[in-house]
């Protein structure tokens, strides 16, 4: 398990994570959601043991990530870009992770080589943009590390290789016993495959979502008045969505009393619909969901 | 301690600029050697008055590094500015620290492969030049030679300014700024009293600088590569100074924070330092530069005002640079 433990760091004067802490369970999928800025990569370059936290401890399986650095061989960390790797070839990048890696599966990942119709030779800085994004995700899991984190993984890159991304994700994820770490901003992505979302608002945990509670979390409404569209309603409950007389607004499984303002204008029509986790980010988080 | 992964990474980056060394030091000693034989024995059979009276200084010059020893001396520093400052620049920082290795494994794979680099260049150049020379006819010349100097010397300034430069590079932030304050560093002790000396001198009092002639003499590693000096210098000098650069340079690249890779330093505890330092001694340099263009005898007023033009003037642009380096 990893523990993140009041973890606070400041960059440059500037608070970029304030006392956050969570877990991540073995043989989860972990989304870190938050707009750009909120903090997500230092969280997953703190917990690769790349920044040291200001305050707080980081552990991998009960062992502090600084202090017993030989624990990270059962991490990988993906960044965003692929930069590191570019000046290595197909094969001797195997060669290095063989002896960084020592669980590293040679067969398996020329099987995956073979698989998304890579070739075996050559510089990585040759393979387009996805082609890297891909690769990088089939050298981490080859590794067989239990942790594997993903920083932005689909970032840029085009629908249909970003589905195959997401897609071998999920596989991978099917056959191994392995935790994935995902941070992301494009929620629709994670909320396929996540299990347990952290929402990081400001350098902070503004929330954290269990995919399988969610829907005992939040309801959303779809209400329609006679008239106009109650200014109570606007003012006292968060309202996704409206236009006219027609809203859908977003409530806490237990606002009873949310619901008694809804029901208290009598509604001509008043109906739950299905909840996506876009329909969360946006009312805890505000703004525009797809920041670039 | 040893790491095969980490040996493989630096090696794979560093390999270029190490055999860059190698040359250097092939060209130095094995070349210079063969290039100076056709010489000596053109002097032998044509000028034989000359060459007696030549070639203890001939054989002796085969093992001064002079020009390549300098040259040397550069790719010594650009090879520290690769195995630590060139990987700040890039995402291979992050990369290396995401690796299952200590800081301290990973900085003394660097330090110690870069010492290996160094060594190996510098003992098989020598050597081969000593093995050739012994091959030659004029092989009965090399009891002329000390070699306690000749080949002490050279390999103790390169391992003092190695081990400095890989000290500046664990403060700062990319490799720019690494070469950069390596070679401010590496004259700073010597540089400070001349431009003290010259604030002082135009302001009519006189620094006896003979009372630093320590500082002159054996806290200049470049001393070290020149025979002239061999006999006054104290060779454990830069071997301790050498020792306690390592020595600090691992702790400090234990202690760096990583989140400022890529930036002029990596401390920001520094900037003070250097957001003063750096203006001053530009000041003092320009200063310097402006009243020393005066002729000997001009008089003390005139020297006094152009110093302070030049002080001013080159504390203005310096202050300017320094804040948008700092800023960075």
């Amino acid at each position: 398990m990893i523990e993140v433990k009041n973890v606070s760091k400041s960059i440059h004067k500037t608070d970029v994570l304030n006392n956050v802490q969570f877990n991540i369970r073995p043989g989860t999928i972990t989304g870190v959601v938050g707009r750009n800025g909120a903090g997500k990569t230092t969280l997953l370059r703190m917990i690769s043991g790349i920044i040291k936290p200001d305050t707080g401890d980081i552990s991998v399986d009960s062992q502090d990530i600084f202090q017993q650095p030989q624990i990270k061989q059962n991490i990988v960390f993906v960044p965003d870009s692929t930069d590191a790797l570019k000046t290595y070839t197909i094969k001797e990048i195997v060669k290095f992770y063989k002896v960084v890696y020592p669980n590293f599966d040679e067969d398996y990942y020329f099987s995956l080589l073979d698989q998304f119709k890579f070739k075996k030779s050559g510089k990585i800085k040759q393979l387009s943009k996805g082609q890297e994004a891909l690769f990088s995700l089939i050298l981490a899991f080859s590794t067989n590390s239990k942790y594997i984190l993903l920083d932005e993984p689909t970032d840029g890159l085009d629908v249909i290789i970003k589905k195959e991304i997401l897609k071998f994700i999920a596989e991978e994820v099917a056959k191994k016993d392995v935790s994935i770490i995902i941070s992301s901003h494009r929620l629709d992505e994670l909320e396929k495959m996540a299990d347990h979302i952290v929402v990081l608002k400001d350098g902070s945990v503004d929330s954290e979502i269990e995919m399988e509670s969610l829907k005992e979390q939040y309801k959303k409404i779809q209400v329609a008045y006679q008239d106009q569209f109650p200014e109570d309603v606007l003012q006292n409950i968060e309202v996704l969505s409206q236009n006219g007389r027609v809203g859908i607004v977003l409530l806490e499984a237990l606002d009873e009393e949310g619901e008694a303002i809804l029901k208290s204008y009598e509604p001509i029509l008043y109906e739950e619909l299905p909840l996506s986790l876009e329909d969360i980010f946006v009312t805890k988080l505000g703004g525009e969901l797809y920041v670039s | 301690m040893f790491r095969k992964a980490l040996w493989m990474k630096e090696w794979k980056h560093n390999s270029l600029v190490s055999f860059g060394l190698l040359i250097v030091y092939l060209l130095a000693y094995v070349a210079t050697a063969f290039m100076q034989f056709d010489t000596w024995r053109v002097w032998q059979n044509h000028q034989p008055d000359l060459w007696e009276q030549r070639q203890v200084h001939e054989i002796n010059s085969i093992f001064e590094p002079g020009f390549f020893g300098m040259v040397a001396i550069l790719i010594i520093i650009l090879l520290a500015g690769y195995l630590i400052g060139l990987e700040r620049n890039t995402k291979r920082h992050d990369f290396s620290l995401a690796l299952p290795f200590s800081r301290r494994e990973m900085f003394m794979t660097k330090y110690i492969m870069g010492l290996l680099v160094i060594l190996i260049g510098y003992n098989v150049s020598y050597w081969l030049a000593y093995f050739a020379i012994y091959q030659s006819e004029f092989s009965s010349l090399l009891t002329e030679v000390n070699h306690t100097n000749t080949y002490w010397m050279p390999l103790v300034a390169y391992f003092v300014i190695y081990s400095f430069a890989m000290l500046i590079g664990t403060i700062s932030g990319e490799i720019k700024s690494q070469i950069a304050l390596t070679f401010i560093f590496l004259i700073f002790p010597q540089g400070i009293f001349i431009l003290v000396g010259q604030f002082l001198d135009v302001h009519g009092v006189n620094l006896e600088l003979n009372i630093a002639e320590w500082v002159f003499q054996d806290l200049f590693w470049l001393n070290y590569l020149n025979q002239i000096f061999f006999d006054q210098l104290i060779i454990w000098i830069p071997i301790v100074a050498g020792i306690i650069f390592t020595v600090i340079g691992l702790i400090i690249y234990e202690k760096s924070p990583s989140e400022y890779s890529g930036e002029f330093l990596m401390f920001r505890s520094l900037h003070p330092v250097f957001a003063f330092g750096i203006p001053f001694c530009s000041a003092l340099l320009g200063g310097l530069f402006l009243s020393s263009m005066l002729s000997y005898n001009s008089p003390d007023s005139l020297s006094l005002i152009l110093y302070w033009i030049g002080f001013l003037v080159a504390l203005f642009f310096s202050w300017i640079i320094t804040k948008r380096l700092l800023n960075k």
